[in-house]
């Protein structure tokens, strides 16, 4: 297979065409990159903003600011936008920008899937978030307990608007997920044996496969909500004979899995940032990436301790709480080697290294918290409750979003050509951390104190007052720390300090190539001769083990300079396209139709269907 | 830099020790849900297994958040330093710290499938009771006792109870935090579980599983009683409703009859929900009232369970969903008339 993707028409340069239209129809991976990373801050923000609403609810007890309807709606959509307009999103941000980058190729296997991909998270997100506007938004929760969300105990349209929402992400992730597994899989620079890969991306390729492998668990559950509330099937319908267990069961086949699809990411860019500032290699390497593949693996095997409350008998718990610690091993090995990464280390404290540190430092307590769920009795005390509502932001929060700002921090430079202001940033990184904290760390003491989640008010004299007073405090320290980050993020595109090609002296392809890159990335395909091969082209090792700097004009320069004034010296690279748009255009119809009006429902998918069929026959060279 | 890392290092070495003194100070004994204040024996148990957990991930934290912190001044970058020693890994350290989480975590499992067998494993001579979960409250029914009730669970002090978990709708959780773990409930998958009460009082309980507008208003009381009183409670239950001569004849459909609390009751639709027992009153759709005055409490208010007096029944029967809004109970506005006979009604009905 050809390294370049569809030798397609090239050396157009795109500047004189609409901005808007450019970006409708690109088909580079940077720029849909780009794309992912706007839509979901703005999500971010979103997101918060339910956040502070609910917090502002609950400070007091017996708080009369929102309606229980209210807040319904906003715990439910906090929490789906999070998960999936939010943490999958980013992640599909650095997984688009650099995938390619660091396996030294032009963009990814299938550019315009790539596109639909992008396309379909928007439409999909704008659906649901049309749904407040449009008679409430879904409100029974981000994991949908059947039989609540069947049409008789939730009448109205807002968990149609859920359950259409989801499956059409689904079919972003999974077209996605194939789309990376053959680029890592089949697009590598030569030499680039899978160990030679930057851990990112192994921590890629892993959350890719269980992507492809658990979004179908969760669509075949929504499909079966859909049908029940559209077309009078009875899966979940009680009265019918129906079983809310089966809900239960698939959503967490899905569910578990997703939780390691949201933190793997962040661990390939931590991965990355760590030994870069501590200027020596990944402690380990070998070991991370097993560990990393033996978490895919074993994130199979635990779904049911999101269960042990369900009554299923104590040979299935007992097995499932094994399961469970066990899981931790690796995990545990992967936070030790990257404190010997750190460890005997030249540490320089850019924003981007506390970031990294600071996830290992959350993670850990976020971990911790969760073996203490293993512990099956216990979790049944813990199980609904703010204890489990800290656990998991300390490992979401804590650990996906702090490594992503992290990597905000770090590869901003190569996306813009302009470093972030480091000063701001330990603003940003102080006010996020302290006010994360704050926030999350008293949950601990009020879930153990009886207070369960999904609650729009509490009763006084319960002992859970002043924690709910000081976590309000905290979330709004961690809204001032998220817009300084925005500030900071915004303003150094245009005004931040030039960064240059290589700005952290850092170890990994994409740092041999200009910033910003070129729409080719590669002037040359390089030849891969190990790992950190970009490193290696700079330092070679001293007898002591030290690293030694190649004197300058001694290493081979390959595809360091680029014209970027869009002389592409015959490289070809993918035509932009609209089909993708006009593919994704049809699902969110589909949906609405299925809402409002059937006819509706054929008409987008003849939408679909011309999308695909023009896609199919769109000319090679246009 | 220096100083910026020393103070930091200062701040977490401080939060270091402080969060488990934290945690430790931060529940009150007389917090009424307080898991770690357990006055039953299931939560005891429980308990009794978390500390200890506890404590080693306490222990872990400090090792290595300190470790980590260590190595942050240990080895910041000075000037003129060289670039460090690549050391790329070390097999001994990756079997050591491969094994020994893997050894605690063994440590950990033993004692947690042990307390499970005994926390699932019903003594012989339990006390057997139904827990029914409705949209947005509680109902307890005693097969053997053959009585049905509602918000509040009376049972015997210090002698295991069983309850049989079953949902009317959805999927709710039940759980007395200072009693035992819950266990939710969910339609056609009926669970169960066993617990007792170490002496007598009231603990609160409220339903743990998001099941719709008003789960947070479905909350519920234990009463565990010395075995006097609880045969006494049991006896008054068992008895057949407290009602006048009229207000009983009018409830039996004798349309001779004018009686102002049978005839509200009739023409507001309570007949239709409610069951008093010995009378034409047999819906299942809310709470069994023949004994309702017996209850010290019912329903929700300021999110706390209410307690049972003639002015909260006044509350109550006026204005159901001003305090629970989209709850079942859908009746229109009564005259005052009517109110006020129910309410006498109700306040009979011990």
């Amino acid at each position: 297979m050809a390294t370049i993707a569809q030798p397609l028409a090239g050396g157009i340069s795109h500047s004189r065409w609409h901005p808007v239209w450019e970006w409708m129809t690109t088909v580079d991976h940077k720029k849909i990159a780009v794309l992912y990373g706007v839509t979901a801050l703005v999500f971010f923000v979103i997101g918060g903003i339910e956040a502070l609403l609910m917090r502002i609810q609950l400070a007091q007890p017996n708080a009369t600011f929102l309606t229980a309807d209210q807040f319904n709606q906003l715990f439910t959509m906090h929490g789906t936008t999070m998960i999936f307009l939010v943490v999958m999103p980013l992640g599909a941000t650095f997984a688009n920008f650099l995938i390619p980058l660091m396996i030294g190729a032009r963009d990814v296997a299938f550019p315009r899937l790539n596109a639909l991909s992008y396309w379909i998270f928007l439409f999909g997100g704008l659906l649901m978030y049309s749904s407040f506007v449009l008679g409430g938004a879904p409100n029974d929760g981000w994991f949908g307990y059947a039989n609540l969300t069947t049409r008789q105990y939730s009448p109205g349209h807002n968990i149609d608007y859920w359950i259409i929402g989801l499956t059409i992400l689904g079919v972003a992730s999974i077209a996605a997920g194939l789309n990376f597994i053959v680029t890592i899989l089949n697009m590598r620079a030569p030499g680039m044996r899978l160990m030679r890969m930057p851990v990112f991306i192994w921590m890629q390729l892993i959350t890719q496969v269980l992507l492809v492998l658990a979004m179908p668990a969760l669509t075949v559950g929504s499909i079966e909500v859909m049908f029940d509330r559209f077309f009078d099937t009875n899966f979940f319908n009680a009265a019918a004979g129906g079983q809310p267990l089966l809900w239960i069961n698939l959503f967490w086949v899905f569910g578990h899995p997703e939780v390691y699809i949201l933190i793997l990411p962040a661990m390939g860019i931590v991965s990355e940032i760590l030994p870069v500032f501590a200027r020596k290699p990944l402690f380990g390497y070998p070991v991370v990436v097993f560990s990393g593949i033996a978490i895919g693996g074993q994130s199979w095997g635990v779904w049911v301790h999101h269960m042990f409350a369900n009554g299923l008998g104590t040979v299935t718990e007992s097995a499932f709480a094994i399961s469970t610690m066990l899981i931790a091993v690796p995990t545990g090995v992967k936070i030790f080697n990257w404190m010997a990464t750190i460890w005997g280390g030249a540490l320089r404290f850019k924003v981007a290294f506390m970031f990294a540190v600071s996830f290992i430092a959350m993670f850990t307590i976020g971990g911790l918290s969760g073996v203490t769920h293993a512990v099956v009795p216990a979790d049944l005390q813990q199980n609904n409750t703010y204890y489990i509502v800290a656990h998991f932001h300390y490992v979401l929060f804590g650990g996906a979003i702090l490594g992503i700002l992290g990597g905000f921090y770090y590869w901003m430079p190569k996306v813009t050509g302009r470093l972030m202001d480091e000063k701001l940033g330990q603003v940003n990184f102080w006010l996020v951390l302290i006010g994360f904290n704050v926030t999350f760390g008293p949950m601990h003491i009020v879930g153990l104190d009886g207070m369960p989640r999904r609650i729009y008010t509490y009763p006084a004299g319960m002992g859970w007052d002043l924690w709910n007073a000081v976590e309000t405090v905290g979330a709004f320290i961690i809204a001032l720390g998220v817009l300084a980050f925005l500030y900071n993020l915004w303003h150094s595109v245009k005004h931040g300090e030039l960064a240059g090609q290589d700005p952290w002296d850092a170890r990994t392809l994409e740092w041999s190539i200009p910033s910003p890159p070129p729409e080719y990335n590669f002037e040359e395909i390089p030849v891969v001769r190990a790992r950190d091969d970009w490193w290696h082209r700079k330092y070679t090792e001293a007898a002591d083990g030290r690293a030694v700097a190649i004197p300058a004009g001694a290493a081979v320069d390959t595809g360091r300079h680029g014209d970027g004034d869009g002389d592409h010296h015959g490289i070809h690279i993918p035509s932009p396209s609209f089909y993708p748009i006009v593919t994704a255009l049809g699902l969110p119809i589909m949906g609405y139709g299925l809402i409002y009006f059937f006819p509706l429902v054929f008409v987008g998918f003849i939408i679909l269907l011309l999308g695909v069929y023009g896609w199919a026959l769109e000319p090679v060279v246009h | 830099m220096r100083l910026r890392n020393s103070r930091r290092t200062r701040l977490l070495g401080a939060a270091t020790l402080l969060i488990p003194l934290l945690v430790l100070a931060a529940c009150s004994g007389s917090d009424p849900q307080n898991t770690l204040a357990p006055q039953g024996h299931i939560a005891a148990v429980t308990s009794g297994l978390f500390w200890p957990v506890f404590w080693v991930a306490v222990g872990v934290f400090v090792l290595v958040e300190g470790l980590l912190v260590i190595s942050l001044i240990v080895f910041r970058s000075r000037r003129g330093r060289q670039l460090p020693v690549q050391v790329h890994g070390n097999s001994t350290l990756e079997i050591t710290w491969t094994a020994i989480p893997a050894l605690m975590l063994l440590g950990v499992a033993i004692p947690t499938v042990a307390t499970l067998v005994h926390v699932d494993t019903t003594p012989a001579n339990a006390m057997e009771i139904n827990v029914i979960g409705h949209q947005w409250w509680w109902e307890f029914d005693y097969p053997q006792e053959g009585i049905v009730t509602a918000d509040e669970l009376h049972i015997p002090a210090g002698v295991p109870v069983h309850v049989s978990l079953h949902s009317d709708d959805v999927i709710h959780s039940f759980w007395v935090p200072v009693l035992v773990g819950k266990q939710d409930v969910i339609p056609n998958h009926d669970g169960g579980m066993w617990f007792s009460a170490y002496k007598p009082g009231t603990y609160d309980g409220q339903c743990a599983q998001f099941c719709g507008e008003q789960h947070a208003l479905m909350q519920f009381r234990v009463v565990a009683q010395s075995q006097d009183d609880f045969n006494t409670w049991l006896a008054g239950q068992q008895a057949s409703a407290v009602l006048s001569p009229s207000t009983r004849a009018g409830l039996q459909g004798d349309s001779s009859i004018k009686d102002p609390a049978a005839d509200a009751f009739f023409n507001n639709g309570c007949i239709g929900c409610h069951t008093i027992n010995g009378t034409n009153a047999k819906g299942t759709v809310g709470p069994n009232l023949t004994h309702f005055a017996s209850r010290a409490s019912f329903e929700e208010l300021g999110s706390h369970m209410m307690e049972n007096n003639p002015a909260t029944a006044r509350r109550w029967i006026t204005d159901p969903q001003g305090i629970k809004p989209g709850n079942d109970m859908k009746i229109g506005s009564l005259s005052s008339a009517d109110v006020q006979a129910l309410v006498n009604m109700l306040q009979g009905l011990k």
